[in-house]
């Protein structure tokens, strides 16, 4: 099949018409029509706006850091690959790379940026 | 459809239950807990898991609307039972099942009908008086709850067919708010606020209780949460019509009212509440297996296991949990409350004990187990408990506050992320939550 | 390794079903022995069937001002994303495809999972749902940098991000054996993604059910058994991954796989039992300055051992 990747559509295919397969079975096995709409579940009480807001994430130094190791992967998937051909210089360089990344870790760590409670 | 009715058999063979303990169903809820545990049922965590909604406890009128609006957010195939005392428990259960294995109720029969043949233990909403206004002032204040009364009563929203309609369903576009902006459900949107670090934020108003599994009953804590840090917390005592007697100080009291009641029960009833506390706690905590055995010692002792029996079964729950460095990293440092704040509340036994060890929600869980274990030996004294012993030993004597749970807990949740206010309401236990008996103030801060 | 013709797609979906089936089969056992229900274990068996009957005769329903589409796109996401992701699962000698980034392919799918839950968080419009969703984002933060070394340390030492190719460069020797680290944290953040307990704060009860706290009927039977679909398709890539797929003596290949699978699975369902709820704000910090250093030495000592060989 090649590269693979037309198996990879008719997964998806054979994925969907199952999906839809269990939704047409739940369709005609429902006791009732779907309910609702109802409120959301607020131990009760009615709510009072609604939930889509903008919402606090204090997480948010830590999305910067993950960002910037995310970039690196784009690199270290192909590095596997040559790593063995390129020698010595592709493991210092890359793990320099590293290095210098876990120091910027360390940083936010001492910062507090990786704990939030 | 034959299809369906043989799958609804099958299924109601392990029905998720949401159980619902109002003030005065101690009892009946730990009848509840154990027989779901002995079928294997689970414990549902919202009305959209549910099958059977099981209420403990005498159910008053100012429940009403709020039971009305979540058997609304139940789907069907759904029952309502009420379990009122211990004995009858498994009865109830049986019956509830069978009436899910037959489709469960029709959703038009859900509040207002009243006289639904098949449900001998009642129904929310049959009496439909205006009893929303029992609550200690629960209805002031633009809280969540604030425009209720403007729908809930309206007896409009019932409507046969099946078709249930929320009270801000679709089709009315925001008829009931004032600013007449075409939001979709009638809704607001978040309005900002000044948060802990200076920064203007959303805000949402998230009740917590009182109809939430694994909560103190009648006890609401109106939060303002910013993302999920609890910004603002508002406490709110609901209570039972005509009040109530507290499960857990009964030995107490009736040796106090001068009954002859022999030291062992009272310290059965006190290890009983120290381990449902613990067996609240892990469930909130997320750990179902060692919640299950705090829960099966529990009901072991109430019904009056032999110390024996009781004491290797302890030990081993208590090694694995003190044992449990990820439990006790994930509740170190939280809910820290302070020896002095604690004996003004009003608090007494493992709770005061706790904060005289760093008082926060480790200290308060470790302190359950070391209090079950020291009292095990008592389980079995036949001396009798004077008067002067129950009075002396009630927690509450001497109280600045009838309950001493309200009074501290707006300073703990404040600040706080959800799950650790969760932990830290479930780490204060099952004693101390509402107000004994008849003497109810509101407490409220924040 | 050979890639299995195309009707391979249609087995694949119902061999995972099965192990599915199999692996949330024996959680239930476990969960009735720690209950100690009353009656045979073995009725324990039928608990995820009676679920999944309940879940289909179930009635489903909408939250006021719900955001419909984007909540079903979340909640079908979780399956489909593990079902594509078993794309380079190979059973055996065979997978349904092997391409030559099978692994990034692997991860790309996976990681889907982050925008599925937070997607089903949001839709409902519900506040409690909202949080479990963002808390899922939380937990990727933690458990993805670990997970991506531990994958990018097995290729290494393969020398390919083919999952063929990894597997046969373990012909002499287990890479679980020699990089014990990444095996391990592959595990861990496998639970992680499938936001199992003790990673299911996202779905918890503290949240009544968090982003799963408003689905009912076929949505709910869509999101939870795409969760167990997840755990079982991650858990089994550990297999070829670190354990040399379907190699083994005596038995055939396919059945080595499966026989590794299954111990594996059972291990890490019995395993997740153990903890309590982890929440990501003390588990965080745990995962980037312990895991991730580890890892990434894990990486280091792979790549010299790789020059040195």
């Amino acid at each position: 099949m090649g590269s693979g990747f037309g198996a990879v559509l008719v997964l998806l295919g054979v994925g969907l018409v199952l999906a839809g397969a269990g939704y047409g079975a739940a369709r005609l096995l429902a006791v009732a029509s779907p309910a609702g709409p109802v409120g959301p579940f607020l131990s009760g009480h009615e709510p009072a706006e609604h939930a889509v807001s903008r919402f606090h994430v204090r997480w948010y130094a830590l999305t910067l850091i993950y960002l910037a190791f995310e970039m690196e992967m784009l690199f270290m998937y192909p590095w596997t690959l040559v790593v063995a051909a390129e020698g010595a210089s592709a493991v210092v360089e890359m793990f320099v790379f590293l290095g210098i990344l876990l120091a910027g870790v360390v940083y936010a760590w001492r910062e507090g940026a990786l704990r939030w409670s | 459809m034959e299809l369906t009715r043989a799958l609804l058999r099958f299924a109601a063979g392990r029905p998720h239950v949401l159980l619902l303990e109002f003030p005065g169903g101690t009892a009946a809820r730990l009848a509840v807990e154990a027989e779901l545990r002995r079928r294997g049922w689970p414990a549902a965590a919202s009305p959209a898991e549910t099958d059977v909604l099981v209420l403990t406890g005498p159910v008053g009128a100012w429940p009403e609307p709020l039971l009305d609006r979540l058997w609304r957010q139940v789907p069907e195939p759904r029952v309502l039972v009420r379990a009122e005392s211990s004995a009858a428990v498994p009865r109830v259960l049986e019956r509830a099942r069978r009436r899910l294995a037959t489709g469960g109720e029709a959703r038009e029969s859900s509040a207002g009908a009243g006289g639904h043949g098949a449900t001998a233990e009642g129904q929310p909403g049959s009496g439909r008086d205006d009893g929303s206004g029992h609550g200690d002032g629960s209805r002031a204040g633009s809280g969540p709850a604030g425009d209720e009364d403007a729908r809930g009563h309206g007896g409009a929203d019932e409507q046969g067919g099946g078709q249930d309609h929320g009270h801000h369903h679709g089709g009315g576009h925001g008829h009931h708010h004032g600013g007449g902006a075409e939001l979709p459900g009638g809704l607001a949107m978040a309005d900002r606020g000044p948060d802990r670090d200076g920064l203007r934020l959303d805000q949402l108003h998230v009740p917590l209780g009182p109809l939430l599994p694994d909560w103190p009953p009648g006890l609401v804590v109106h939060t303002t949460l910013q993302g999920d840090v609890v910004q603002r917390a508002r406490v709110e005592v609901l209570r039972a019509d005509g009040g109530h007697e507290d499960f857990w100080s009964e030995p107490r009291r009736r040796a106090a009212a001068g009954q002859e009641v022999s030291r062992g029960a009272q310290a059965r009833r006190r290890v009983a509440a120290y381990l449902d506390g613990l067996a609240g706690f892990l469930r909130v905590a997320g750990w179902s297996d060692p919640a299950f055995g705090a829960g099966a010692l529990r009901d072991e002792v109430l019904a009056g296991a032999r110390v024996d029996r009781v004491r290797p079964r302890l030990r081993r729950l208590a090694r694995r949990l003190r044992r449990a460095w990820t439990l006790r990293r994930l509740t170190d440092g939280i809910g820290v409350l302070p020896p002095d704040r604690a004996e003004d509340a009003g608090f007494g036994g493992p709770v005061l004990h706790a904060s005289r060890r760093g008082g926060d929600v480790t200290a308060r869980w470790r302190a359950w187990l070391s209090a079950v274990e020291r009292a095990l030996p008592d389980l079995e004294d036949t001396g009798a408990l004077s008067v002067e012993e129950a009075l002396s030993r009630s927690p509450r004597s001497g109280a600045a506050h009838p309950a001493p749970v309200p009074a501290v807990l707006p300073e703990l949740l404040e600040g706080c992320e959800l799950a650790t206010a969760r932990l830290i309401v479930a780490s204060l236990g099952p004693e101390h939550a509402t107000p004994d008996s008849r003497s109810i103030t509101e407490a409220s801060g924040g | 390794m050979a890639e299995a013709p195309l009707w391979s797609v249609l087995v694949l979906p119902a061999v995972l079903a099965v192990v599915t089936a199999g692996a949330s089969a024996f959680d239930a056992v476990l969960e009735a022995r720690a209950a100690g229900a009353a009656g045979s274990r073995a009725r324990a068996v039928a608990w995820p069937l009676r679920e999944a009957a309940r879940l289909l005769v179930g009635q489903r329903r909408v939250t006021t001002a719900a955001d419909g589409l984007l909540w079903r796109v979340g909640v079908l996401t979780v399956p489909l994303a593990a079902l594509l992701a078993a794309l380079v699962l190979p059973l055996g000698g065979v997978a349904v495809a092997d391409p030559g980034v099978g692994v990034v392919w692997f991860n790309a799918m996976e990681i889907l999972s982050w925008a599925a839950v937070w997607l089903a968080g949001w839709g409902p419009n519900s506040a409690l749902s909202l949080v479990g969703g963002y808390r899922f984002v939380a937990q990727g933060l933690a458990y993805e940098l670990p997970h991506m070394f531990a994958l990018i340390t097995a290729a290494t030492a393969a020398g390919t991000l083919r999952v063929g190719g990894i597997v046969e460069a373990q012909s002499h020797l287990w890479f679980a054996a020699w990089m014990p680290v990444a095996f391990l944290v592959y595990l861990l953040s496998a639970v992680a993604m499938a936001f199992r307990r003790p990673f299911d704060a996202p779905l918890g009860r503290d949240l009544a059910g968090g982003a799963a706290g408003e689905l009912s009927g076929v949505d709910r039977l869509v999101l939870l058994g795409g969760r167990w679909l997840l755990l079982v398709v991650a858990v089994a890539m550990s297999v070829p991954l670190f354990l040399g797929g379907g190699q083994g003596p005596l038995l055939p290949s396919w059945l080595w796989t499966l026989v590794k699978t299954a111990v594996v699975l059972a291990a890490v369902v019995w395993l997740s039992r153990r903890f309590p709820t982890v929440r990501m704000e003390r588990f965080a910090e745990f995962a980037w300055v312990v895991l991730l250093p580890l890892t990434v030495l894990q990486a280091l000592v792979v790549s010299v051992v790789v020059l040195a060989w």
